[in-house]
């Protein structure tokens, strides 16, 4: 646990595939941190083993003891946020000073109809990734 | 009930502290050195070894956390590599009992000796017992209530699961999948 007192606000919570992620991040202690990064990441929540992968990283340099930030990432196309049953597959911002999580702000990336949810679909429901990534996932 | 929502989803379970009676850590640290450094911690499945040992770990910096596969009867390469490189004062292996005679004479020889080593097992033998992890109806409604909020009779589910609170835990997630307002419903855990 980071004893730095931060915050993670990014503009909104929701972005659709492709949208630019864009917000601020703060922090203040003593002494002023080695390293501060803001990473973009998803994992999976349910009831088996969590997974998780991070998607794009922002080093800020030459972090001091208070500062702010701004950021911008780019809402990857894949995997989008859905949930079942079994898994959740969740999309969150991180920002880490010292090796240590300061702060975690859950979002949700996908297409306008919003998060992906198994149990209103079809039997079999798809959606389009990059070509070599079109993934099906069977209904609960 | 959405899994990322679900409050037996296994995030949740895992950052629950361990915990029995009497039960303290500087207790068991003492004991671990009156008994040279190395002691086992023993029961059975579920009954929150695995629990105890990583949170254990997780306690020191200076930690080599192993994990042995089901079926695994010697350490792989990697696993040699990082126990011989005796970086870690202390070392953690979990499932020790899945290592042949040979795999565990392995690690015992390649381990230094002023390395500090608690490992997990279902029966005692390999090291001496260290700590005997126990369950009980009490302490499943104690994880349950802090988990879903909710007081549930839970002797005939931990009965039905032998004591086991992992499986116990895993049946509460199926019910409460099914169901899509908490909190979890009684007839879901009937006996």
């Amino acid at each position: 646990m980071s004893h730095f007192n931060a915050q993670l606000l990014p503009d909104k919570k929701s972005f659709e595939l492709r949208e630019p992620i864009r917000g601020r991040v703060s922090w203040q202690g003593d002494p002023a941190p080695e390293n501060a990064e803001l990473r973009l990441f998803w994992r999976t929540e349910g009831k088996g083993d969590r997974d998780t992968d991070i998607a794009e990283s922002l080093v800020f340099e030459h972090p001091q003891s208070v500062d702010e930030r701004t950021f911008t990432f780019v809402a990857p196309i894949f995997p989008p946020s859905f949930s079942g049953r079994l898994i959740s597959l969740v999309w969150a911002l991180e920002l880490v000073i010292d090796g240590h999580s300061a702060a975690v702000v859950d979002l949700t990336l996908a297409n306008r109809s919003g998060e992906l949810a198994f149990d209103n679909h079809p039997e079999w429901i798809t959606f389009e990734g990059p070509p070599q990534m079109i993934g099906w996932f069977k209904r609960q | 009930m959405k899994a990322r929502e679900n409050p037996f989803r296994r995030d949740r379970l895992e950052s629950l502290p361990y915990r029995a009676p009497d039960f303290d850590w500087d207790t068991l640290e003492a004991r671990l050195d009156q008994l040279g450094g190395r002691g086992a911690l023993v029961g059975p499945k579920g009954h929150g070894k695995t629990t105890l040992l990583s949170q254990w770990a997780a306690r020191h910096p200076d930690t080599l956390a192993i994990r042995i596969r089901e079926g695994q009867r010697r350490l792989d390469g990697s696993q040699q590599r990082q126990v011989q490189a005796g970086a870690a004062g202390w070392i953690f292996v979990d499932s020790a009992e899945q290592l042949s005679w040979l795999g565990w004479w392995e690690l015992q020889r390649w381990i230094p000796t002023n390395h500090r080593l608690v490992i997990t097992a279902h029966r005692a033998g390999r090291l001496p017992t260290l700590f005997r992890c126990e369950t009980s109806p009490a302490l499943l409604g104690e994880l349950i209530a802090e988990l879903a909020d909710t007081k549930i009779p839970t002797q005939p589910l931990w009965q039905r699961h032998r004591g086991n609170i992992r499986e116990a835990l895993r049946e509460l997630y199926d019910a409460a999948a099914v169901h899509t307002t908490k909190p979890l419903p009684k007839s879901a855990i009937s006996a």
